[in-house]
């Protein structure tokens, strides 16, 4: 653009004011080619988002793992119902994943084994274990019962018993041979010699001759000797009956088991893993069958963690159970998940506890699906935002997927931290696109701060938010509301409420050009707009309703503006909407609140004195404007230089300011105001008050597009109509933000009735010339202003502050005219 | 002044020694003693030859716990005999205590003869049959055997352990003998709330059959009545149809002894 410098300069000319016309760009009802929404069809997609349809065909279709997808959303991903209801049609076409159980692991109960099945076959596996569990406690208690068992068993009882009593009997009858008695004492037995049936005295012992006291105390040598013997062979005799037990009782459980499971096992003979698992299951249940029997069995050790004692449920059996922690019998789709609450543990399942006798006990019944799990072979729908507000659940979910597996885990596992025993369950592979909904700038953050990020989800989907306004696209956003009022059951809209909605969209999309198809938005509206026809008894919404809704809204969220322009009704707020000033121009802003933004004027006012060419912004001085307020004050410099100080010093200060404002001051819109008061001042050219100001400028003093523009002349309409419309009164916009109007009616009206103006300019000079009545004036050849021109009188009072400099600067050195000092 | 057909208690006394299995008597004894609210009387006889055998100067005993040997001597037998008697006296007030009874325990070192133990007529003595086992199924028979031989009734006979959920049973013939044991039988079976079977010989008729059982129900007994084919005694444990912690008997008791031994586990009391 700079290049464009040979641009000559022209005489401006004093715009016109915009024709009405060009205030609102209307929908005229009749145009609408339908006569009713009913004759419209629903709309499966909204409209303008081929690309984004597109970008999410592709992100579903590619199957490499690292192409998740994020989408932009306006609102909230719950709100976001097409990319939804895109996966839903998707996932319909695809078989239903695999059932996914947790089973006891025989071999080390402390890491449960996971098992995919098909779908439906978890299920029946599940109930299978139930009804397997149940007989085998009728059957197993029945088998141990019967008559032959016991009289077996009582023959290794007894053969134990009788290896005791022959061993002890046959001491004890050697005893009574040799004289000696078997004691019992408090803590063991002991031997002692007799005579008529007592045990001697130490007197009647000493007395004994001493071949006598020797082989009586050698006869008791070897009798404890042998006795001790007996005492070390008695366990290993009682491990020997034990293990004799142990094998009858095996083999009796065996004969019973095999039976009882065979169905089970030709159930599940298409499944090697399940036979596998049927096959650890037997072996556990022959080596615990005392479990079966009621007795007191191990049920400490049978539950691994957990470590409960067999209750009402006989909580040993828990064992044996299946946790089928994603059930998909009866699905006939892929699954699409929306987990609206993306905590760590909702995403990758938890482990639950049971409290019993003060202790958090756990097992793998206990485990817990997450929506990883439930989504596996789908889609999951996650809202970004939350998934980052909630600690640790944006970390889980990339180690997930990065891992191709999802792993349940207590957080203490997961920090590395001390804790509980819990259950170290096999991971379950997964298959899963993810699909993150969040704003625009999320995206961008994460993807220059998170390479994982950036590998991870590689397909953005950018959902449009605004489409062109023409014909075809009108039908289409009608089609839209049509959908959205059958879907919801909201009353019809006749034609002039269609109309009026899309001149509502129109404006929200900030251009008169195109329409706003923000869905949610378009909803609230419409469910609002029901509302009050409901009130009004009327069986369709019309153009009343959709304005009612929209004043409605207002009113709610406008309490600042009502005080803002009670304060400047009071004085309180000093803007002024007759007369002239020097240095003195109303500027507009827009305050957002929420949802409602509305338009302010303020006063901009200028003072300049001799100085070294800087422009100071007061805002910035007190660090109350922001970076593009400071590049806009910054620019009206290189303006100010560009045009009137291409050969001499610009020799002035000056300084700005935003009158009675408090608050910080963002974007660059008022730079055209703040320069129209500079030039003001430098060339004490008054200016009109009963116009306000917007628009950027540029170097060149071209002035540019800003935002919000309706709002901002809204908002000095509203003052002057409180002030009272002189019928001079108006706002001067950018000549490119024409496209953009779409002003409240009762503006529209103003201006028609010729009591309020509404002007487009291109150029700063175009602006100076209708604030100050004066025509800009164009440079001649050699560089001046015509007299009488707006432009002649702020280089002249430049050349003034330049030679005046150009006196003190040779003052200061001593010159000629001057002393040195 | 209490009639024939009608036991009266004031006290049950446990007999008590070193080989004593001295637990499932004393909670018998108790179960026994709550059905007239009798006192417990703990009555601890130590055995002489122990402290003989202490003073031999060879003395060893063999602790089966470690299979190791230890040398014995006169202090530190006492001290052991001692320990034992304090850990039967502490078990005594524990369940006197539990169910509800008054209770002394006595300890005469090396005084009592068993064979002149005489028990007062509202007296009944409790017996452990079965001696603290020294491994396993190794035990040495009980110092009591002889006494539990002269006395024919108001005896307690208890061998194995006891449970708390088995069922009681009473030999009832119609026999004056066996109505005491009936009204035994029920009290008790009241006391502890345990279900009773009323066991009757075939010849017994069913109208002293029914009227025993109108009297347990009456007390608010669960009953469960049961036809022996023979009289006998001896052939009684094995015509019991659910495990019976304690068979209440009138009269003989010889054969009630005799009927104990045929019991795996549980008693026999002699009324």
């Amino acid at each position: 653009m700079p290049e464009e410098i040979a641009e000559p300069t022209v005489p401006a000319a004093m715009p016109a004011a915009l024709a009405v016309a060009e205030l609102r760009r209307r929908c005229d009802p009749d145009s609408l080619p339908f006569q009713s929404l009913v004759e419209l069809e629903d709309l499966a997609v909204p409209p303008g988002q081929e690309i984004a349809i597109e970008a999410l065909r592709f992100g579903v279709s590619m199957r490499h793992p690292d192409y998740h997808i994020y989408a932009f959303a306006p609102a909230t991903a719950a709100r976001l119902g097409f990319v939804r209801d895109f996966l839903d049609q998707c996932a319909a076409k695809e078989p239903p994943p695999s059932d996914v159980c947790y089973v006891n692991n025989f071999e080390n109960p402390q890491t449960p084994n996971v098992l995919a099945l098909p779908a439906g076959r978890g299920a029946q596996l599940r109930d299978a274990m139930k009804e397997l569990v149940q007989e085998l406690r009728a059957a197993l208690p029945a088998a141990f019962e019967n008559e032959d068992y016991r009289t077996k068993r009582h023959g290794i009882d007894e053969k134990f018993k009788q290896r005791q009593e022959e061993a002890f009997g046959a001491l004890q009858k050697r005893a009574q041979k040799e004289g000696v008695a078997i004691i019992r004492t408090p803590v063991g037995i002991a031997f002692a010699p007799m005579r008529d049936n007592e045990v001697l005295s130490p007197d009647e012992f000493q007395k004994l001759p001493a071949a006598e006291r020797k082989k009586v105390t050698a006869t008791i040598e070897d009798m404890q000797e042998k006795m001790e013997g007996i005492i070390r062979q008695v366990p290993v005799w009682a491990r020997e009956h034990r293990e004799e037990l142990r094998q009858l009782n095996r083999d009796v459980t065996r004969y019973a088991v095999a039976h009882l499971m065979q169905e089970e096992r030709a159930a599940f003979a298409d499944l090697p893993p399940v036979e596998i698992y049927l096959a650890a299951v037997e072996r556990d249940v022959i080596e615990n069958v005392d479990d079966f029997l009621g007795e007191s069995g191990r049920p400490e050790m049978a539950l691994g963690p957990i470590g409960e004692s067999a209750g009402p449920d006989h909580l040993a059996f828990r064992r044996y159970q299946v946790n089928l922690l994603v059930d998909n019998s009866g699905k006939t789709g892929a699954p699409v998940i929306y987990e609206d609450n993306p905590t760590v543990h909702s995403l990758v399942g938890r482990i639950e506890h049971i409290a019993r006798f003060g202790a958090l006990l756990t097992d793998f019944n206990l485990l817990k699906a997450g929506a990883l799990h439930r989504s596996n072979g789908g889609y999951l729908v996650l809202d970004a935002m939350k998934l980052l507000r909630n600690p640790l659940a944006y970390d889980a979910l990339k180690r997930a997927l990065r891992a191709g597996e999802v792993r349940i885990q207590s957080l203490e596992q997961m920090l590395s931290l001390t804790g509980t025993v819990s259950p170290d369950a096999a991971p379950v592979p997964l298959k899963v696109k993810v699909v993150l909904i969040g704003p625009r700038i999320l995206y961008y953050l994460l993807n220059q701060f998170d390479s994982e990020f950036t590998e991870l989800f590689k397909v953005q989907v950018d959902v449009e938010d605004q489409i062109d306004r023409d014909a075809d696209r009108v039908l289409m956003v009608a089609r839209m509301i049509a959908t959205l009022v059958r879907r919801h059951r909201l009353r019809p809209l006749d034609r002039g409420g269609v109309a009026r909605l899309l001149e509502q969209l129109a404006r929200e999309s900030g251009d008169g050009q195109k329409l706003s198809i923000e869905t949610p938005a378009v909803l609230d509206l419409l469910k609002e707009s029901d509302h009050w026809a409901g009130q009004a008894g009327r069986e369709a919404i019309t153009a009343a309703d959709i304005q009612q809704s929209i004043d409605a809204r207002q009113r709610r969220a406008d309490r600042i503006y009502r005080r803002m322009r009670e304060q400047v009704r009071n004085g309180v707020l000093q803007v002024e909407t007759t007369g002239r000033r020097i240095g003195q121009v109303n500027g507009l802003s827009v305050i957002a609140l929420g949802a409602f933004n509305f338009g302010h004027p303020s006063r901009i006012t200028a003072q300049v004195r001799l100085g070294s060419g800087r422009v100071i912004d007061i805002e910035r001085e007190v660090e109350l404007g922001g970076h593009l307020h400071s590049k806009g004050v910054l620019i009206l410099s290189g303006f100010l230089g560009g045009r009137y100080a291409q050969d001499k010093p610009l020799s002035l200060q000056a300084s700005l300011v935003f009158e009675q404002s408090y608050g910080p001051i963002e974007g660059d819109s008022a730079s055209s105001a703040e320069l129209y008061a500079l030039l003001s001042a430098i060339g004490q050219l008054p200016l009109r008050q009963d116009l306000a100001v917007t628009g950027s400028v540029d170097q060149h003093g071209r002035i540019q597009a800003i935002g919000g523009v309706n709002e901002k002349v809204e908002g000095f309409f509203d003052v002057c109509a409180e002030q009272g419309l002189s019928g001079r009164q108006g706002v001067i916009i950018p000549a490119t933000n024409v496209r953009h109007l779409m002003l409240r009616q009762d503006v529209v009206d103003a201006v028609a009735a010729g009591r309020f103006a509404i002007y487009a300019v291109k150029t700063v000079d175009e602006g100076m010339a209708l604030l100050t009545g004066m025509p800009a004036g164009a440079a001649d050849g050699a560089g001046n202003y015509p007299a009488g021109s707006v432009n002649h009188a702020v280089a002249a009072r430049l050349e003034h502050y330049a030679s005046k400099a150009r006196e003190l600067a040779r003052r200061a050195e001593g010159g000629p005219d001057g002393e040195r000092k | 002044m209490a009639s024939e057909n009608e036991l009266t208690l004031r006290r049950v006394v446990v007999a008590l020694d070193v080989a004593a299995d001295f637990a499932p008597a004393i909670e018998l004894a108790a179960t026994v003693a709550a059905g007239w609210r009798a006192g417990l009387r703990g009555l601890f006889a130590e055995d002489e030859r122990l402290h003989r055998l202490a003073a031999l100067p060879f003395a060893q005993q063999l602790e089966p716990a470690t299979a190791l040997r230890s040398p014995i001597s006169a202090e530190g037998m006492r001290a052991e005999i001692d320990a034992l008697m304090r850990r039967m006296r502490q078990e005594l007030e524990s369940v006197a205590e539990r169910h509800g009874l008054q209770w002394s325990f006595d300890a005469a070192p090396g005084s009592i003869d068993r064979d002149e133990l005489v028990i007062e007529s509202d007296e009944l003595l409790a017996i452990g049959l079965s001696t603290r086992p020294i491994m396993s199924q190794m035990r040495l028979g009980s110092p009591w055997q002889r006494t539990v031989g002269r006395l024919r009734r108001r005896v307690l006979l208890v061998r194995g352990r006891s449970d708390a959920n088995a069922a009681l049973a009473v030999l009832y013939d119609a026999t004056p003998p066996s109505r005491r044991a009936l009204d035994a039988a029920i009290r008790i079976a009241g006391a502890c709330r345990r279900p009773l079977i009323l066991v009757t010989p075939e010849q017994v008729p069913d109208a002293q059959r029914v009227e025993a059982e109108a009297a347990a129900q009456a007390a608010g007994v669960r009953t469960r009545s049961v036809v022996a084919r023979s009289a006998s005694l001896a052939a009684l444990p094995s015509a019991l149809p659910v495990r019976v912690d304690l068979l209440i008997v009138g009269g003989d008791g010889v054969s009630a002894i005799d009927a104990s031994e045929r019991m795996s586990s549980g008693a026999v009391l002699i009324v």
